[in-house]
């Protein structure tokens, strides 16, 4: 396969047709809020008609995604009782107390059978794992490194790479060194990887760094003649926090699955490290970032890999590794591997955790600030859609329905992100607003509002489940009173709506803005960590 | 999980394809009638608000189970006799007509209370009550000397005297007063020891004596304006000669402006109507320009040597009043009134004019949709007897006017009985002022009595959602 995944280094039409891919989502998404604004001024009844079908249509995609929420919860709890290490020791065995798990586990095992395969062998399994720094000092980094030393899978068989940026302060540069030299006996190394600033046609992002640290992983690896077939990588962020099981639990995906070099393995990212020292806002908005991969989890055919995550070495290695010159490296690693094995590459969701922080700062405004970064850069994404798009047109091998159902989700996913929100909140009330005489003497000012209120109190009852759920996935606060601290986190969920607008949708609208108007982003860390400390990665 | 998520697709998709053209129908109006009508078809619906609020609705024949406000849904096009009722207060009635589509909005329905026997404020006698200082003040005007005029605080139902016991003005008698809508000021020509005085009143400061401005009056004026955000700067029209009175440096600035027989202020701009029918423009450093494309030729041709009352309104739109009540409007080509106009009323908004006539009233309005002729003037009340104040009331939907001892409400929402309601006796004078805050209707009963009168209930700050229906 021909294609490179970059923006880099393309002429003629090709360099046109990215640009007018890069403006596409953006454009689009303009076009039906200006839209919807000039057909609330002029066409008050069409608008207010255009309101009605989306309202129902937001009903019932909530109510969609509502069930499969508390499908995919149920799951997580079912295999939140696993013990992976147990499993590991014999994986043929189905009898699993758990009937959820088990019915999962032997329905892994059957589609090995039906390929006429054994799940691999996972004594020789290694992970290798790479934690790109930045700005993050050695108390953000720590926790991580711990829960790694924690593990109750072989820890000499986890390689870590302390993936440190050439241009990061010197204070950042010592704890890495330290670190290293303190958790090095623990593991089968911890290497720190100093990506030297500059390199030619690379970009300030984390994929480079995380490509850098890949290479010399790949070099010890071949030194300690582990094939690359036998190792899984993990990029995580500097604050993600694994649970004990973790890697166990990551070894048993890794085996039991059939083209387990043609895979990514996404864990539920969850924010509780510092999730009940995060304001309300930024609190609703994690949860409910968890929740939606929760609801992506249970669609692995359409599943794109998101944050901190695994995946083969040797996939990794035969694509070339993250792309170097984008900011969304979680993604786009797994379409930079679709689109080279010719759609014969998937994610496959695993029913645990790892926890990272919430972005927190000093103050409130500045949390708020970094919040809205954060989501701007989740959004930035989109930068994937004109690659993934011209990436289709030169993989003929992939399916002409997988190419299109591939391109509407994203591009759908992208739209709504930006929209929904305010044909939810302004648009929703934008014809009554400005209703001229003729608009609020008829029939359809009065009874719009009054169809739309029904939808929203349906939509209570989705809003209901999802605040028992956070109840139920949160950790318990750090508080003499819990119970009401619960009560107030529940209460929090009231502010969704402003939270939408403000950190959902403009934050997204500003990313697809700036792709279509070719402002591209620099890469921004984002401020993590527990208010105590200064301002990091 | 596959298999799940296709069924719940295909399923969910079918519920959006019926749901979806369902309640867009349903929000147009269209509804399934049962019986003779059997099928789908348009209906249209009453959303009715009343003041009080809670009546109960009858509609027909049907009674409603949920009270005002509310929105009656899915009816039939026709007419409808609507009855609204409540406790303590009089039935309202009305004959509504219901189109397919449509909604008829009657959401300022006045209950007026059953008994409306006005309580005495106090034993005093007054002769007159002047309501425009300010927004909240009544000035009660005593046949007897300044010392026994009052003030009422109408918010509050306080009342005061104007001026302080000890004040040098308390023997003086009132022989001319100036009031200013919005304005808490005013000028009163007074008469002590046979002398004429002129006092200009700051009724924001209470109970302040008066200042005294006589030696700024070279004549006595025909006409004082002033603008209502100002508190110190006076304009006089005595003789033709328009004059600038400062009070704050007491000083006169005489001929400001070119004689006129008419004049008005505006955005510190004088209007002049001047004795050749032009219409001059002054500026407040007496740059003078002429503004005639406001006076067209032809009606300017139709003034003659009479003095004019000249009221500015918006878009270079002009009326013209003339001593007899004959008025004009600059953008219409013929006289609106040939004789009896003595008010004109600008509503809350600023977009409707009511205009008072000796026998009938009038809406001036501004349709800016209609691009040949946008203003129109509708007569909407006429009326053997003598009105003699008129208000807007109540949001600007009715007009509470005065005529030969009686005071009478007129609705001028769709559906409201055509004929005014009788609220009840009123003094010779036909003096009243309706406070919208409190709800309160004062008056000056034939005796020359201060009353007071619960019309509304006082002002709630959130206006309360329409209730759903539900039909018994």
């Amino acid at each position: 396969m021909s294609f490179s995944y970059t923006r880099m280094g393309i002429e003629g039409r090709e360099a046109g047709l990215q640009r007018f891919l890069e403006i596409l989502p953006g454009a689009t998404s303009w076009c039906i809020l200006i839209t919807m604004l000039v057909l609330g001024l002029s066409a008050p009844q069409l608008a207010a008609a255009i309101v009605i079908a989306f309202n129902l249509y937001w009903l019932l995609r909530l109510a969609h995604s509502t069930i499969f929420l508390i499908l995919s919860y149920s799951l997580l709890r079912a295999e939140s009782e696993t013990d992976w290490q147990q499993r590991l020791l014999n994986l043929d065995q189905e009898d699993i107390p758990s009937r959820r798990s088990r019915l999962l586990h032997r329905k892994r095992l059957r589609a090995l059978q039906q390929l006429h395969q054994k799940p691999q062998d996972p004594t020789d399994i290694h992970h290798v794992v790479i934690i790109p720094i930045a700005r993050e000092t050695a108390d953000i980094i720590e926790p991580g490194l711990r829960s790694l030393q924690a593990q109750d899978f072989s820890t000499q068989r986890i390689l870590v790479m302390l993936a440190v940026e050439g241009r990061a302060a010197e204070n950042v540069r010592r704890d890495a060194a330290e670190l290293a030299a303190r958790f090095r006996p623990y593991f089968l190394d911890v290497h720190v990887a100093l990506h030297p600033d500059g390199i030619p046609d690379e970009a300030r992002v984390k994929g480079a760094n995380a490509t850098y640290a890949a290479k010399q992983a790949a070099t010890i690896l071949r030194a300690h003649n582990i094939p690359f077939d036998r190792a899984t990588v993990s990029c995580f962020d500097a604050d993600t926090v694994v649970s004990s099981g973790y890697f166990s639990c990551l070894t048993y995906h890794y085996c039991m699955e059939p083209h387990r070099t043609r895979a990514s393995f996404q864990p539920i990212p969850v924010y509780h490290n510092n999730i009940w020292e995060a304001p309300s806002s930024a609190r609703v908005l994690e949860v409910g970032s968890s929740f939606f991969q929760l609801i992506e989890a249970t669609n692995p055919e359409t599943l794109v890999t998101f944050s901190s995550h695994s995946m083969s070495f040797q996939a990794l290695v035969e694509v070339g590794y993250w792309p170097v010159d984008m900011i969304s490296d979680d993604s786009a690693i797994f379409w930079k591997s679709y689109l080279h094995y010719e759609g014969d590459y998937r994610a496959v969701p695993m029913y645990t955790t790892l926890s990272m922080d919430v972005v927190s700062a000093d103050s409130w405004l500045d949390t708020l600030r970094g919040l809205y970064k954060q989501k701007r850069r989740w959004a930035w994404g989109v930068e994937n859609f004109p690659l993934v798009v011209r990436g289709f047109l030169h993989t003929p091998r992939i399916a002409f329905r997988e190419k299109i159902k591939h391109i509407i989700k994203m591009f759908e996913a992208h739209i709504s992100w930006a929209t929904w929100g305010f044909m939810l909140s302004a648009f929703n009330w934008l014809p009554a607003l400005f209703a001229g005489r003729e608009f609020s003497s008829s029939v359809m000012y009065f009874n719009a509002p009054r169809i739309s209120g029904l939808v929203f109190n349906l939509a209570g009852l989705a809003l209901l489940i999802t605040i028992v759920l956070s109840q139920l996935l949160l950790p318990r606060p750090p508080s003499r009173r819990p119970t009401l601290f619960r009560i107030l986190h529940a209460a929090e969920w009231l502010l969704v709506p402003v939270i939408t607008l403000f950190f959902s949708a403009l934050p997204a609208l500003d990313a697809q803005t700036r792709l279509m108007l070719g402002r591209r982003m620099e890469f921004w860390v984002a401020g993590k960590g527990k208010k105590a400390h200064p301002p990091a990665s | 999980m596959r298999t799940l998520r296709q069924v719940l697709f295909y399923l969910f998709l079918l519920a959006y394809l019926i749901a979806t053209p369902v309640a867009i129908l349903y929000a147009l109006g269209y509804i399934w009638a049962p019986g003779a009508e059997r099928g789908l078809v348009r209906s249209g619906l009453i959303a009715i608000a009343s003041t009080p609020d809670e009546a109960q609705i009858h509609l027909g024949n049907s009674r409603y189970t949920r009270r005002t406000p509310t929105a009656i849904r899915d009816l039939l096009p026709g007419i409808y006799n609507l009855r609204l009722t409540q406790r303590n207060s009089d039935a309202w009635q009305g004959e509504i007509e219901v189109r397919a589509e449509r909604a008829t909005v009657l959401d300022h329905i006045i209950l007026l209370p059953a008994n409306r026997t006005p309580q005495p404020l106090a034993p005093e006698v007054w002769s007159q009550m002047h309501s425009e200082p300010g927004e909240r003040n009544i000035v009660l005007e005593s046949p007897r000397s300044l010392l026994d005029w009052a003030m009422l605080d109408a918010s509050e139902g306080r009342l005061r005297p104007l001026l302080p016991t000890t004040s040098a003005w308390g023997d003086a008698h009132v022989l001319q007063t100036w009031f200013r809508k919005d304005s808490p000021h005013a000028l009163f020509q007074v008469q002590q020891h046979d002398r004429d005085r002129y006092l200009w009143f700051d009724f924001s400061a209470k109970e302040e004596e008066p200042l005294d401005v006589t030696r700024l009056f070279l004549n006595a004026p025909d006409e004082v304006i002033w603008d209502p955000r100002t508190h110190s700067e006076i304009y006089t029209r005595a003789q033709s000669r328009i004059h600038r009175l400062s009070f704050k440096d007491m000083a006169i600035f005489p001929d400001c402006a070119p004689p006129a027989k008419g004049f008005a202020l505006n955005r510190n701009h004088l209007y002049i109507l001047n004795f050749s029918n032009s219409l001059l423009r002054v500026g407040s450093e007496g740059a003078t320009e002429r503004t005639d494309y406001l006076l067209p030729t032809a009606l300017a041709a139709t003034l003659t040597n009479d003095t004019y009352a000249i009221h500015l309104l918006p878009d270079d739109a002009l009326l013209v009043r003339n001593t007899t009540g004959a008025l004009w409007l600059n953008a219409l080509s013929n006289e609106l009134a040939p004789q009896g106009v003595r008010q004109i009323v600008g509503d809350e908004k600023e977009d409707q004019w009511l205009v008072v006539a000796d026998h009938a009233l009038g809406l001036l309005g501004l349709n800016a949709q209609e691009k040949s002729e946008p203003w129109s003037l509708q007569w909407i009340h006429s009326q053997d007897q003598t009105i003699q104040r008129a208000a807007w009331i109540h949001d600007d939907t009715h007009i509470l006017f005065s005529s030969q001892g009686r005071l009478l409400l007129l609705a001028l929402e769709r559906g409201g009985e055509g004929a005014p309601r009788n609220l009840g006796p009123v003094g010779a004078q036909g003096a009243f002022y309706f406070s919208e805050r409190t709800g309160y209707l004062y008056a000056l009963n034939e005796e020359g009595r201060l009353t007071r009168l619960r019309l509304l209930p006082p002002r709630s700050l959130i206006p309360l959602p329409l209730h759903a229906e539900t039909r018994e």
